[in-house]
Parts: C-alpha cells; sequence; structure tokens
C-alpha cells in the first residue's frame, strides 16, 4: 500500500515540477486497433491509408485451408485524411463493410479540444463524428437493411468523446464515449448504441509497442440474440495489436480482433465473431503521411 | 450530418414468408449450384461439406450460414468457378428457409 501511495505522489509531484510542455505521441497513430486515438494529424499532412481485416485466423472457417484467413478479407478500407490544423482532421475513406450494408463511403471529422501539456493537463480531449453511407444496390426483400425504401436508410453515424493520457514515456491509457445511430434497423434492434471505449498501450522501445483496444457496447438486443445454437450472435470488438513506426511518417501495425468491419458505423452494431471462438483475425494498417 | 440526409429513425419489418420453404423441395439446389461443387463445399474443403442436410446444418446452427450467405453477402464468393453471387428469387428462398427454422422436408 505505502508503495502505491508514493508512487501515486510522485506521478503528481513529476506533474507539478516539470515545466508545461506539450505532450506528444500519446499514441503512435490516428487509430489505435479498432478505435480512434486522441491523436490528429499535423496542420498539412495528408496521410494515404490502407487497413485489411482478414478471416478467421483459426476456428472453423480460419487455418490452412485459408492460410489463416488471409486468403478471405473481412473488410478493407482505403483512404485519405487531412489535417486542418494541428488539431482538426478530416477524412474520407471507402470500405467494403462486414455487416449488412456494403460499399461504404465513410466521411470523418476530428477535432481535440484539449492537448496534454506536462505540469498542466493530465489528459487530451478530442470529438469524434463519422458518418457512413452505403452505395450497395437495393435488394428486394423487405426486413433487409439493404431494402432502402428510404435513401436515409444508407446513413448512419457515430459521435465520440476521447480522453487520453501518456502516463509516462511507456504507458499511455485512453478511455471514450461513444454514440452510434443508425437510421434504419433490422427488426428488433435498436437506432440508438451507446458504448465505451478503453485502450491501453505500452511501448517497449522508441519504435515498438502493444496495444490493447476494446469497446463495450450497451445494448439489450445485442446481449439477448441468439443463434439457432444457443450461442451469441454479437459480441464486444476486443483488440491486440503490434506498433512499429518504420521511420519517415510510416507507421506500420498488425493487430489481432475480433472485429471485421474497419469503421466504428460497422465493428460496433455487426461484430458477431468471438475470440472464444477463434473467429479473431490478423489486420494491418499501413498509413503514408505527405506533407503538402 | 456528413451526406446531407436527414435522419430517420426506422425499424425494418419482421422478414415474412408466404408458403414454408424446405431443404429437399427448395433449397438443395440452389446448394448444389452454388455451394457443393467441385472443389468447394463437396468435400473438397475443410470449412463445410455441403453434401446433404446434415452437413449443412452445423452451419446453420452455428449462425455461420446466415452470417456469410446472407448478412455479408460473401457466399458464394468473387472467386467462385460457379455462380459468384445468388439471385436475389435464391436468396429470399434462403431467408425465408432460415427464419421458418430451415426444415429438411
Amino acid at each position: 500500500m505505502k508503495v502505491y501511495v508514493i508512487a501515486i505522489l510522485a506521478i503528481f509531484l513529476t506533474f507539478g515540477l516539470t515545466a508545461q510542455k506539450k505532450v506528444h505521441q500519446t499514441f503512435k497513430d490516428t487509430r489505435v486497433i479498432n478505435s480512434h486515438s486522441v491523436e490528429t494529424l499535423p496542420k498539412g499532412h495528408l496521410d494515404f491509408r490502407v487497413a485489411h481485416r482478414f478471416g478467421d485466423l483459426a476456428g472453423e472457417a480460419g487455418g490452412w485451408p485459408t492460410f489463416y484467413g488471409l486468403e478471405t478479407a473481412a473488410d478493407v478500407l482505403i483512404g485519405f485524411e487531412y489535417g486542418l490544423s494541428d488539431n482538426m482532421m478530416i477524412g474520407i475513406s471507402r470500405t467494403k463493410g462486414a455487416g449488412p450494408l456494403n460499399q461504404n463511403v465513410n466521411g470523418l471529422w476530428k477535432y481535440r479540444v484539449m492537448t496534454q501539456q506536462s505540469g498542466r493537463n493530465p489528459f487530451s480531449v478530442a470529438f469524434l463524428g463519422v458518418g457512413s453511407y452505403s452505395t450497395m444496390q437495393k435488394c428486394s426483400t423487405p426486413g433487409l437493411l439493404c431494402f432502402f425504401d428510404k435513401p436515409a436508410h444508407r446513413v448512419s453515424y457515430h459521435l465520440e468523446a476521447i480522453i487520453g493520457s501518456k502516463i509516462n514515456h511507456r504507458i499511455a491509457v485512453q478511455t471514450s464515449l461513444g454514440w452510434t445511430y443508425r437510421n434504419n434497423v433490422e427488426f428488433n434492434d435498436q437506432n440508438d448504441l451507446p458504448s465505451i471505449g478503453v485502450v491501453f498501450k505500452y511501448q517497449f522501445t522508441k519504435v515498438f509497442g502493444i496495444i490493447l483496444d476494446g469497446t463495450l457496447i450497451f445494448s439489450e438486443f445485442r446481449q439477448n440474440a441468439v443463434s439457432p445454437d444457443g450461442s451469441k450472435t454479437y459480441h464486444n470488438p476486443f483488440g491486440i495489436g503490434f506498433e512499429w513506426e518504420t521511420g519517415g511518417g510510416h507507421v506500420f501495425q498488425i493487430n489481432l480482433t475480433n472485429a471485421k468491419g474497419l469503421v466504428e458505423t460497422d465493428y460496433i452494431p455487426y461484430t458477431d465473431a468471438s475470440w472464444a471462438d477463434g473467429a479473431f483475425r490478423i489486420g494491418f494498417t499501413i498509413s503514408r503521411q505527405f506533407k503538402l | 450530418m456528413v451526406f446531407g440526409y436527414a435522419c430517420t429513425r426506422d425499424t425494418a419489418p419482421e422478414i415474412t414468408c408466404e408458403g414454408v420453404a424446405t431443404y429437399d423441395l427448395n433449397i438443395k439446389m440452389i446448394i448444389e449450384t452454388n455451394c457443393a461443387y467441385a472443389e468447394c463445399h463437396d468435400g473438397s474443403i475443410s470449412q463445410g461439406t455441403y453434401l446433404n442436410y446434415e452437413g449443412l446444418k452445423g452451419d446453420l446452427d452455428n449462425g455461420e450460414f446466415e452470417a456469410r450467405v446472407v448478412t455479408s453477402a460473401s457466399m458464394p464468393p468473387s472467386y467462385a468457378d460457379g455462380p459468384t453471387e445468388l439471385t436475389q428469387a435464391e436468396l429470399d428462398l434462403i431467408i425465408c428457409w432460415i427464419a421458418e427454422g430451415y426444415p429438411e422436408n
């Protein structure tokens, strides 16, 4: 107990005694694994981003026949993001889509309202807005989401408040409050989906870190929905990742996650794979920044 | 917001089916044409042998069949030797059949 008290006092003293200085790189990227981080792009930087979620690594659909899921892509994102200022970024991407809504065009806006400063602010705060529009073909079965009897049914949104802190040069934590809204949902499902995100990062070396990223979704429908064999249909997305900064603004991240979708409007409502069934997949993201 | 569309707050109707499809009558032929042919779900690969109802039932019970064929429409895949997608009529039949508890006959 004594040790903890001394440790906590030491942290506060450290904050108190050091000069006020902006804390950089709480996370190396604007994304953690599935979630957004508190980071935004620097002003004038254009980020070209390609992200993949492959098929199941293990379980029934994984293993050697699909080369551990690498031959079956669950989702692919290709996008451009741009830093309007050091604290505000916008982005547009196209995703294949892993849920019932496919061929999505996604817009994003993120604004960091507070930046962590040693000796002053112990954390950074950012707000995120995402809008997704499905461009998939209309189908003819009423009851399926692709029936699209109103154009607005193609649209879903996600809003999030993110608080992150770099505790020291090795440890960073983040939590977020999210609200996902879909204009149209399947029978018995709910339009509003509140969620809480929790992230932990441990930096082993200057260029290599390990990250954990989980989202807890508050949805009675998701708690109770079961497949015919009695197993749960929906699961909370959770990922573990390894991140390398390879120099020149290039971040390489490889991760394992049960989420199939790559954007909040997809992976929050529609993660139906379970770690326990071996239904997790390899994902990686390559982002390349150009200074315009 | 982003795309200038008004928000709606709608729930899709429950999928209703006129007449019940059965495996023997309607589904077997769709599976044989689209899934259970050479080098695919005929026993050539480990992910499901769909040569008969028993083979299909496991993936129906665990929701995998519905997830891939109906929800994400990733099966049949774009690289298949056979048809790369189901027709809407085939999909409608499968949706109804699953909704009614996928009876064999």
